[in-house]
């Protein structure tokens, strides 16, 4: 079972979760950011929604690549109703 | 809704029996096509487990966008200015914290037939008091979450049907019929009947941006108004304003994530892919949704400025009426909007009232109460419940009690402190039940008392303090003494990953 495999266990995903909260805090601009515009929104807006965008992305990368475990396989699913009820 | 809206009345009534007689169509549906549905516990409330990933997509979106996201986010963007643009990645939040547990979560519910997240709790502690305190907190939550959503059922008819058909009359037909379609199909009406609410609150929220773009002029006007009036909305957020940004992420990043109702539609899923699959499409929904609404407020800025907050409270029906004006698409897109709020909010609430159950019929009767009632008693008992709590709480809702008033808004501080046992309990093996009992109590009580005498110490939000304090005590006492080696061997036992590869099923 080589493949399996949970996010919280992988070191690149808490550093990537982490730098990407870190960056959808907008405390890093500097005062008087308020004057620049970009098709009528704030640049540090827009910076906000990127990081955003990017935390999207990297939950896609990290679902896709990091998550594998055999549940379905040794306890049923993807067909329907399980058949077993479980061990307890 | 105090606003008069131009398109209350016949036609707004019309789409509401329109949306009444289709959900109660699919509730006869799903109870059709699942004759013996009411047998058991896992078909009732978790549609036997076979959610695929357009209903799993769906029902996890209209649960967790409610009518509020359409009627309240463009106000309090509309007073708050870009500092309102944290609604866009709290959303995304929820879906990174359901990264840390929801994986192992739906593995360990099939492995144990897992029904509720109280079920997982009680497998993991043995313990009946940690079990019942977390049932009886999120059943506390979860009824002042159902609460709202009828007042709010009830003042979208009464506005959106201009006062022809009375507040009650409206809240009465729309809780018959809710409960109506959910005892006929359960989880599966549910998610169906979701499907089409979340459609029409897509379609909806689309079609108020492009009418208010196209009339009310675009972001740069707004951009102006602000400059001119309150530069600081245009301003990135500071000081207390910064960290209410840092503590609305958290609080409802990891608060919605673990909403019971939502730790439930894990277990409904198919398969593990399927579960992912709505996942991702979930992770950008927010762009799609609470950045569709945030505009709408951002718009209303420059279109209608100088509202008070009161007046701005009332903001998407000034804006919708006022599109409403223009042309026949837009009367009729926005009936249908008002008609997709209401659908939404009766999309939450069904949700809750199906999960409240779920906790009555498993974790209270089934568990210690009756445990050998059968499946189709168990079932029984939850809807009977269920349907006491509404009628209670139809009954609050009309005749609001002058004092105490803050017993019925604690909803997500309470919620919340069931989180380090849920999640905390899913990798920890060390954990201690007393150190988990006496932290989810004590952060509850914290939280309660600091919303009622109104306290937010550095700007943080009661549920929070409550919630460090209760992870305080869980880690600590944990730590100072941890769980005897027997329980360790449960614990590992249960939630060992290895153990699911190497020993037997």
């Amino acid at each position: 079972m080589a493949g399996m495999s949970e996010p919280v266990r992988k070191r690149r995903v808490w550093i990537g979760f982490t730098l990407l909260f870190v960056l959808i805090n907008p405390w890093y601009f500097p005062a008087g950011m308020a004057t620049s515009l970009i098709f009528g929104i704030p640049l540090w807006a827009l910076i906000v929604l990127a990081a955003s965008l990017m935390l999207s992305v990297f939950i896609s990368w990290v679902v896709m690549t990091q998550w594998h475990t055999d549940s379905d396989e040794r306890y049923g699913g993807a067909n329907g109703p399980h058949d077993r009820e479980g061990e307890r | 809704m105090d606003v008069e809206l131009a398109f209350s009345g016949w036609s707004g009534i019309l789409v509401l029996a329109l949306y009444g007689a289709l959900m109660l169509g699919v509730g006869l549906y799903a109870f059709l096509r699942n004759r013996g549905m009411r047998e058991s516990l896992d078909e009732y409330y978790l549609g036997g487990r076979g959610l695929g990933v357009m209903v799993l997509f769906f029902t996890f979106f209209a649960t967790q966008y409610s009518g509020n996201t359409v009627v309240g986010y463009p106000p309090a963007a509309y007073r708050m200015g870009y500092h309102y643009l944290v609604s866009v990645p709290f959303f995304i939040m929820i879906i990174m914290v359901y990264l840390f547990f929801a994986p192992r979560l739906y593995a360990l519910g099939r492995r144990f037939s897992l029904l509720t997240p109280v079920d997982w709790i009680a497998l993991r502690f043995g313990s009946r008091r940690v079990a019942i305190l977390a049932a009886m907190l999120m059943l506390y939550g979860l009824a002042n979450y159902l609460l709202e959503q009828f007042v709010a059922i009830g003042q979208g008819v009464a506005g959106l049907t201009g006062g022809t058909i009375p507040y009650q009359v409206g809240v009465i037909f729309f809780i018959v019929i809710m409960v109506a379609y959910s005892w006929l199909g359960g989880m599966r009406s549910v998610a169906w009947t979701d499907t089409l609410q979340g459609l029409a609150l897509l379609f909806g929220v689309f079609t108020l941006l492009f009418g208010s773009l196209y009339y009310f002029g675009g972001l740069g006007s707004a951009a102006e108004q602000m400059q001119a009036v309150s530069p600081d909305k245009l301003a990135p957020p500071e000081g207390p304003a910064l960290m209410r940004w840092f503590s609305l992420l958290v609080l409802v990043g990891i608060g919605a994530a673990i909403y019971p109702h939502a730790v439930q539609r894990i277990f409904a899923a198919q398969s593990e892919a399927t579960l992912k699959r709505s996942f991702i499409r979930m992770a950008y929904m927010p762009f799609f949704t609470a950045g569709v609404v945030f505009m709408v407020g951002i718009i209303g800025i420059a279109a209608f400025p100088g509202l008070t907050t009161a007046e701005s409270e009332q903001l998407v029906g000034v804006m919708a009426n006022a599109l409403a004006n223009q042309n026949a698409f837009f009367y009729w897109a926005m009936v249908l909007l008002f008609g997709g709020v209401i659908a939404a909010i009766v999309s939450t609430a069904d949700s809750v009232l199906l999960t409240f159950s779920s906790i009555v019929s498993n974790d209270l009767y089934g568990r210690y109460i009756r445990p050998d009632a059968s499946e189709y008693q168990k079932v029984l008992v939850g809807k009977l419940v269920g349907l006491v709590a509404v009628v209670i709480l139809v009954l609050v809702a009309w005749y609001p009690p002058a004092t105490l008033y803050q017993i019925f808004v604690l909803k997500f501080e309470l919620l919340i402190q069931t989180a380090p046992a849920l999640v905390l309990g899913l990798y920890w093996t060390r954990l201690n039940e007393r150190a988990v009992f006496t932290g989810m109590l004590v952060g509850a009580l914290l939280a309660a008392g600091f919303t009622f005498i109104g306290l937010r110490p550095l700007g943080v939000y009661s549920g929070l303090w409550g919630l460090l304090l209760n992870l305080a005590i869980c880690v600590g006492g944990t730590l100072l003494s941890a769980a005897s080696e027997e329980k360790r061997e449960h614990a590992r036992e249960v939630i060992g990953f290895c153990y699911m590869r190497g020993g037997t099923p």
